[in-house]
């Protein structure tokens, strides 16, 4: 998948922190949380928006704040001082439970 | 005293590099007698590139919850059963998962149990992005249908990339605790042995 540009990318800014992935039956999903921290030195102006690219074949982001050029994102409310981590934000990936869910994140401050 | 406090601070720092463990225990005494379901054990890290852990589970106790092991189906890196125990879980693969049928068979039942978590997960290098989670769930008997919350998860520990170990319950009936370690209390208890000599010279 192609990768594209919005302005404001602070991606090597950020680093997101996953948290385990528990596979839910009822759901048929991957349930879990994201948390973003500005590594950086200044402040990270919100909202932030963490696109998930490059998910596996078959894995959707069933709780996307939305998409841009196919690429599901999740929006975070929070603008983070340097060192600073957002609130975990719910991710919920809807796939079978023998697919490893794999992502490459890329993090905008930018408003849609 | 300052020096006391010190070393009570260290002690459990250290020994929290080695092993947490919890209590879980879940009143599900809101479901009816002849329920059936299925009990469902996870632990599951975040990417390829999650520190190595384990998680224990041992002290399984069921009153009016009854489950049967030799009708356990098992997923990924996970090895033992409920009972006798102990059941081991590696967050090595994907979905690490052990999932038990269980029948209620009174109006006043519960179950309990001890996990105990480690490796490098508690320990992991600098920068690690990735965490790991060990939960409770209960479905009915179709495998699906969550039971006692909204989705079925009734506890969560959650290891953080950064290492920090966290518990929630989310059941009324259910609470996930701390549970000191014997190697915590030995070495808290030798401290104070080491300690007290000193604060009597001290005041001495």
């Amino acid at each position: 998948m192609a990768y594209f540009t919005l302005p404001n990318e602070v991606t090597s800014k950020t680093a997101i922190l996953s948290s385990g992935l528990i596979y839910n039956r009822s759901l048929g999903a991957f349930t879990g949380t994201i948390t973003v921290k500005n590594i950086g030195a200044g402040t990270l102006s919100g909202p932030l928006q963490v696109f998930f690219h490059n998910l596996p074949a078959g894995v959707t982001l069933a709780n996307a704040s939305g998409s841009a050029a196919g690429v599901p994102y999740l929006t975070v409310p929070a603008t983070l001082a340097a060192g600073q981590s957002s609130a975990p934000v719910a991710v919920r990936f809807m796939t079978t439970p023998a697919t490893r869910v794999t992502y490459s994140p890329k993090t905008y401050s930018v408003t849609f | 005293m300052k020096l006391i406090s010190a070393f009570l601070v260290t002690a459990f720092a250290s020994t929290s590099l080695l092993a947490s463990s919890f209590f879980v225990s879940v009143d599900t005494s809101a479901l009816s007698g002849g329920t059936t379901g299925f009990l469902d054990l996870q632990f599951n890290g975040s990417g390829i590139l999650t520190p190595a852990g384990t998680a224990t589970v041992t002290n399984f106790l069921g009153s009016q919850f009854d489950v049967d092991p030799s009708q356990a189906m098992v997923a990924g890196a996970v090895s033992g059963n409920l009972t006798p125990g102990p059941l081991e879980f590696q967050n090595a693969d994907v979905f690490n998962d052990y999932f038990v049928p269980f029948q209620i068979t009174g109006s006043a039942s519960n179950f309990s149990f001890l996990v105990t978590i480690a490796g490098d997960i508690l320990d992991p290098p600098a920068g690690n992005l990735n965490g790991t989670d060990f939960a409770l769930l209960l479905l009915g008997a179709d495998q699906m249908t969550p039971l006692l919350t909204n989705d079925g998860v009734l506890a969560l520990i959650a290891v953080a990339a950064t290492g920090d170990v966290s518990a929630s319950a989310f059941e009324p009936g259910a609470i996930a605790t701390g549970v000191p370690e014997p190697t915590t209390i030995m070495l808290v208890l030798s401290g104070l042995l080491l300690v007290i000599p000193l604060m009597r010279k001290v005041k001495n």
